[in-house]
């Protein structure tokens, strides 16, 4: 992630857009936790891509922001330009790759976490069953780490997952179980998901069956 | 009377006086099947020969027949020249699989034996020849494990626990680790491959007088003195790269008879992982999209199938390195409402032109009554007496509401809304948090769509391959409308079910008698019987039930 100091007004458009991207739909809280950006600076930034049709505020049965099919264009020339000024396409695409390698295993992972072997929804209440999915979380988060810090060495703002995952994943561990899978909380799959999306939309691409679904 | 063992195996391709099929009774019903897709279908089948039933009937009365080592060696040796590899060969080693089979489908009866011909010699050969010494180790250490616990006798609880390791270092302990725990146990794993060839055939024997088997053939009726064939079988490799797989497939719905390939994909594995339920399978469309060319070839010999045993058939295959085998296939056991759709089906489809008397032959008068039992049953409960259509249970509870297309739509509307899309990727959650159900037309059981519905509590079918999901309607595949925007459907998340309408309707069924709901949901039966009203006049007695294929 960009440092706060250097942040221009460009990068805080990439950065918000990014955001709602990744996420797919957000609050502003939110989406200043996702960028680091000061909440006031994310009111602006949302509002001025409002007023330009690049993203809208949905209210009612659930509320929060979202891209328009514009808004993705925008957000998808941004980050063109981004790859070609960091020179980043070929450790984006040796991260893409080696990601990919793991998200068969995580998916299976979350798959053992919500239900039990038998098919029925694990109900969380054999702690040892919890823990040896926990356990095999570990060599899975170690790699994805590893391989998020080394492409913050050139994209700084991948900087954010390993916090994000070591995260998740403390909370996990202290006893918090929403912190696996439950969608839209910040959870480990929560960022996964993040990750997977924006590995594909700094390469430009769109997600295809060999990315899973 | 001493039997001549060598008169009774037979390769895969032998030119038998008739087709292999009507063989059962000498082959079995797998060793016919093989012998049948090989010289009649011309299917790629990996070679074999068959030790036919005569053989282990030979064993039960007087034990091991004395002319039988000869005469596997001479197979085996005929099986290793059409290869070019051999058996124990440290440079490049024939493997082959050793499988039971029983004229009458006995499923997870009898003992199975892969990956047979591995020893310390042959593991680093075929590491050197497949350029993968985890995919060697890993075979070896599955090989150790089966041979063990099925032809040893050695307990499962005695073996080492827990997942396999993935590296090559690992695997070269978990295998060290093995042998002592076999040792440990008073047994030993033959590193001559001729004695681990005459133990597996000699474990198929035994397996038939175990305990499980004679329950299950009394539970089926089935003759304890059949006895039973052993296919000794070229091993292909499911495990041996991404490109490489194992699966099985009806040719249709085996629960609803419904026309479409029906069956599971497991990629970089073998069949012991499908059976043995221990992974969590992929759909066909996960596998077209991984092996376009391999699942192409699939759907071309699965209809090929079909028309040659005018049925509905069950496929086992494995792809190794992007090439399709065709392990075995066999006609599929169905339930008793599919069986009358199927008999119906069949009789209608031009291809296959069964004629009425042949379609109702395939059916007893016990199958009718279970079906007709069943569709009434599931039309009082409240349900059609089909889904409409089935995909994978991926989140539980049964749910109904109005569809929605579009994520924004669901965030949009009033009352409850099933959402139903292709698959759901982040942008969708706003919809899908909102939602009381999610339909998905592809994706298996940990798509995006499931992990995130199990996350919410809210229940969800994924994967109804049959379903195409349009902006306005969905449709089947032929283009036929199903229902659309703001119809009521209800999905079943424990049972991969979809109906139209809400769950809680009666289905109509409250001024209905019984025979007009079997009239109403299962018209093929008064097809088949020849009356229109549904009411059985033409009942003949048949010995064959059409859920215990030939």
């Amino acid at each position: 992630m960009t440092t706060h100091d250097t942040t221009t007004a460009t990068d805080a458009r990439l950065l918000v857009l990014h955001a709602l991207r990744l996420t797919g739909f957000a609050g502003a809280d939110r989406v200043a936790t996702a960028t680091g950006l000061d909440e006031a600076t994310v009111a602006d930034t949302l509002a001025a891509a409002a007023a330009d049709g690049r993203a809208v505020e949905r209210a009612g049965r659930i509320s929060g922001w979202m891209l328009t099919e514009q808004g993705r264009a925008t957000h998808a020339a941004l980050l063109a330009d981004e790859l070609t000024r960091h020179d980043a396409r070929v450790a984006v695409e040796t991260a893409d790759a080696a990601f990919l390698q793991l998200n068969e295993p995580f998916k299976a992972l979350c798959a053992r976490w919500q239900l039990r072997p038998d098919g029925s929804v694990n109900d969380h209440a054999d702690p040892a069953y919890d823990d040896a999915v926990v356990a095999d979380l570990g060599p899975v988060h170690a790699q994805v780490v590893a391989i998020t810090g080394r492409l913050a060495q050139v994209l700084a703002r991948f900087g954010r997952y390993p916090r994000a995952f070591a995260a998740a994943r403390d909370r996990l561990v202290a006893g918090d179980r929403t912190a696996f899978a439950k969608p839209l909380s910040d959870s480990y799959h929560d960022a996964w998901m993040e990750l997977h999306q924006d590995l594909l939309s700094t390469l430009g691409r769109e997600r295809s069956a060999a990315d899973g679904h | 009377m001493s039997v001549r063992a060598a008169e009774h195996l037979f390769a895969f391709d032998h030119p038998h006086a008739v087709a292999p099929r009507e063989l059962t009774g000498l082959l079995g019903g797998k060793g016919a099947g093989l012998a049948e897709m090989t010289s009649v279908l011309g299917l790629p089948v990996p070679p074999g020969f068959t030790v036919g039933l005569p053989v282990c009937l030979a064993y039960r009365r007087d034990g091991w027949p004395a002319d039988l080592d000869d005469a596997l060696a001479a197979h085996v040796a005929a099986l290793e020249t059409r290869i070019g590899r051999r058996l124990g060969d440290p440079a490049d080693p024939l493997l082959v699989a050793v499988r039971s089979g029983a004229p009458r489908s006995m499923p997870g009866m009898l003992d199975t034996v892969l990956n047979l011909g591995l020893t310390d010699a042959t593991v680093d050969g075929l590491a050197a020849v497949s350029g993968d010494a985890v995919f060697a180790w890993d075979s070896y250490r599955r090989f150790l494990t089966m041979y063990a616990t099925t032809v040893l006798g050695v307990p499962q609880d005695a073996l080492p626990a827990g997942a396999a390791p993935t590296d090559e270092a690992g695997l070269r302990a978990r295998v060290a680790d093995l042998k002592a725990r076999i040792a440990a146990a008073g047994a030993e794993v033959p590193q001559d491959p001729a004695r681990q060839l005459r133990g597996a055939v000699e474990a198929v024997f035994r397996s038939w007088d175990s305990p499980r088997a004679r329950a299950y053939r009394a539970h089926e009726g089935i003759d304890d003195d059949l006895g039973t064939a052993v296919n000794v079988q070229a091993m292909v490799f499911g495990n041996r790269d991404d490109r490489s797989g194992t699966g099985v497939v009806f040719t249709r719905d085996p629960a609803t008879g419904e026309n479409r390939a029906y069956g599971d994909f497991l990629p970089r594995a073998q069949g012991e992982d499908v059976v043995a339920g221990t992974a969590r399978t992929l759909t066909l469309a996960d596998m077209a999209a991984r092996l376009p060319e391999a699942h192409r070839e699939l759907s071309e010999r699965l209809g090929a199938l079909e028309r040659h045993y005018r049925d509905m058939c069950d496929v086992e295959f494995t792809v190794e390195s992007g090439t399709l085998f065709i392990l075995q296939t066999r006609v599929g056991k169905r339930g008793a409402v599919a069986a009358v759709r199927l008999a119906a089906e069949l009789a209608a489809d031009p291809s296959i032109a069964l004629t009425r008397d042949e379609a109702r032959a395939r059916l007893d008068d016990a199958t009718i009554d279970r079906a007709r039992a069943e569709v009434v049953a599931a039309a009082r409960r409240g349900a059609a007496a089909g889904a409409l259509v089935r995909g994978l249970g991926a989140s539980p509870g049964r749910v109904s509401g109005a569809v929605v297309l579009d994520a924004d739509a669901a965030a949009d509307a009033e009352g409850p809304v099933v959402l139903v899309r292709p698959e759901t990727n982040p942008e969708d959650v706003h919809g899908m948090a909102v939602s009381v159900g999610i339909l998905t037309s592809t994706g298996g059981l940990v798509s995006h769509a499931a992990v995130v519905a199990r996350g919410w509590g809210i229940p969800a079918v994924v994967g109804a391959q049959e379903l195409v999901v349009g902006p306005a309607d969905v449709r089947t595949r032929e283009g036929e409308v199903l229902f659309a925007t703001g119809d009521t459907i209800t999905i079943d998340g424990t049972t991969g079910e979809v109906w139209l309408g809400a769950a809680t309707d009666d289905g109509g069924t409250a001024g209905l008698t019984d025979d007009e709901i079997v009239a109403r949901d299962l018209p093929a039966l008064a097809v088949l019987l020849g009356d229109v009203s549904g009411q059985p006049v033409a009942r003949t007695s048949s010995s064959m039930s059409s859920a215990n294929p030939t």
